[in-house]
């Protein structure tokens, strides 16, 4: 599988829930549909939870992986 | 209209009159099953607050309202006023009290079964009917969405929760991880080959990795009740204790009624279930249930 590239990027490492998932939303509704988000979350709370919620508005969820320093990268695809 | 030389007051709070501390007004409690108010009716409720009570309501902590200040003679009106539009009144006393929930699953992303709709079929099956009057003491029925347990389904007489067992699809994981750090239990750990192990002597059966997963691999085996019986507050406060699990909707609105079967043959008067449960015993209690 080839790797996909992200069209955008938003570091929410130290974004508090749900503030992750809303700042996420909004940067998705800029986005063409079919474009990828790739979005760097914290451990506990944000990892359990935003996935979850972009998964809820339809959105697709392409790649979530362990990043460096106990955070983790998460590509979305725009529905 | 002149006051009759004596009320009748155990006999008044059948009919949700509740005597105040100042002499000759009453509290009139409404009948609002898992606290779902329809807002016409939250109109007329006002209404009656105004022209009869004091311009005051008390919400209760089990999802009621109280229409304060509303003096004797006044009484009869003000329920006619509130059962013509439709708003029903409530009760105190020994019997089935209105049940309470939470919002449940058609309105709480949390929600695993609909507790609002299941408290409703229970309000309508046993309240002010002949399985839910003449008890022992009163006895509260709560039903919660999740594991989260909002409206306190162990403090109850009887208490529901929803459950949910999850079952993992390996060809459809990716090896994320996201269920092992959701996981709130320690329930679940990524093995070498990236796929999730689950244990289910850890596992309480929440959900959170069915919802976590963003390939959808951990899905729904089954979705259930887990029950509670003899939960009660007051100056002796007791957790309810387990008496079923994964219980569907309709076998719980049996637990309820062979609950309530079982108090009534072996509660003493003025005892509440968990005392009557801690007399004769709880697998007794469970012997009766579900048969």
């Amino acid at each position: 599988m080839t790797e996909i590239k992200a069209d955008d990027s938003l570091d929410l490492r130290g974004v508090l829930c749900p503030i992750n998932f809303v700042k996420t939303k909004l940067k998705l509704e800029e986005m063409d549909a079919g474009s990828h988000l790739e979005v760097l979350l914290d451990d506990g709370d944000p990892i359990a939870n935003v996935p979850q919620s972009v998964k809820e508005e339809g959105h697709q969820i392409m790649k979530v992986g362990k990043a460096d320093g106990g955070h983790y990268r998460m590509l979305i695809k725009k529905a | 209209m002149t006051l009759p030389k004596t009320i009748d007051l155990a006999a008044m709070k059948t009919g949700g009159f509740i005597k105040q501390k100042e002499k000759d007004f009453f509290a009139l409690r409404l009948r609002t099953p898992v606290g779902k108010i329809d807002a016409d009716h939250l109109e007329v409720i006002s209404k009656v607050s105004r022209k009869y009570g004091d311009g005051n309501l008390h919400l209760t902590v089990r999802q009621g309202i109280e229409i304060q200040g509303i003096p004797f003679e006044q009484l009869q009106n003000a329920r006619d006023d509130l059962e013509a539009a439709g708003v029903r009144i409530g009760a105190c006393g020994p019997r089935f009290r209105v049940v309470t929930a939470c919002p449940g699953a058609d309105i709480c992303p949390n929600g695993l079964v609909d507790s609002a709709g299941l408290g409703l079929a229970a309000d309508e099956r046993f309240y002010g009917q002949p399985e839910g009057l003449e008890l022992p003491h009163k006895f509260k029925v709560t039903f919660a969405g999740c594991l989260a347990c909002c409206p306190k389904p162990q403090e109850n007489d009887v208490g529901f929760h929803g459950l949910v067992e999850p079952e993992l699809f390996a060809d459809d994981c990716n090896g994320c991880g996201v269920c092992e750090v959701t996981c709130k239990e320690g329930a679940i750990v990524m093995e070498d080959d990236d796929l999730p192990i689950k244990d289910d002597a850890k596992c309480i059966d929440c959900g959170d990795c069915i919802k976590s997963c963003p390939t959808d691999a951990w899905k729904v085996k089954r979705v259930g009740l887990a029950a509670y019986a003899g939960g009660r507050w007051g100056r002796h406060p007791e957790l309810g204790q387990k008496i079923g699990e994964f219980i569907s909707p309709d076998d719980a609105m049996e637990v309820i009624a062979d609950v309530l079967r079982f108090y009534k043959e072996e509660g003493k008067r003025g005892e509440r279930l968990g005392v009557t449960i801690g007399r004769v015993g709880l697998d007794e209690l469970k012997r009766r249930v579900g048969k």
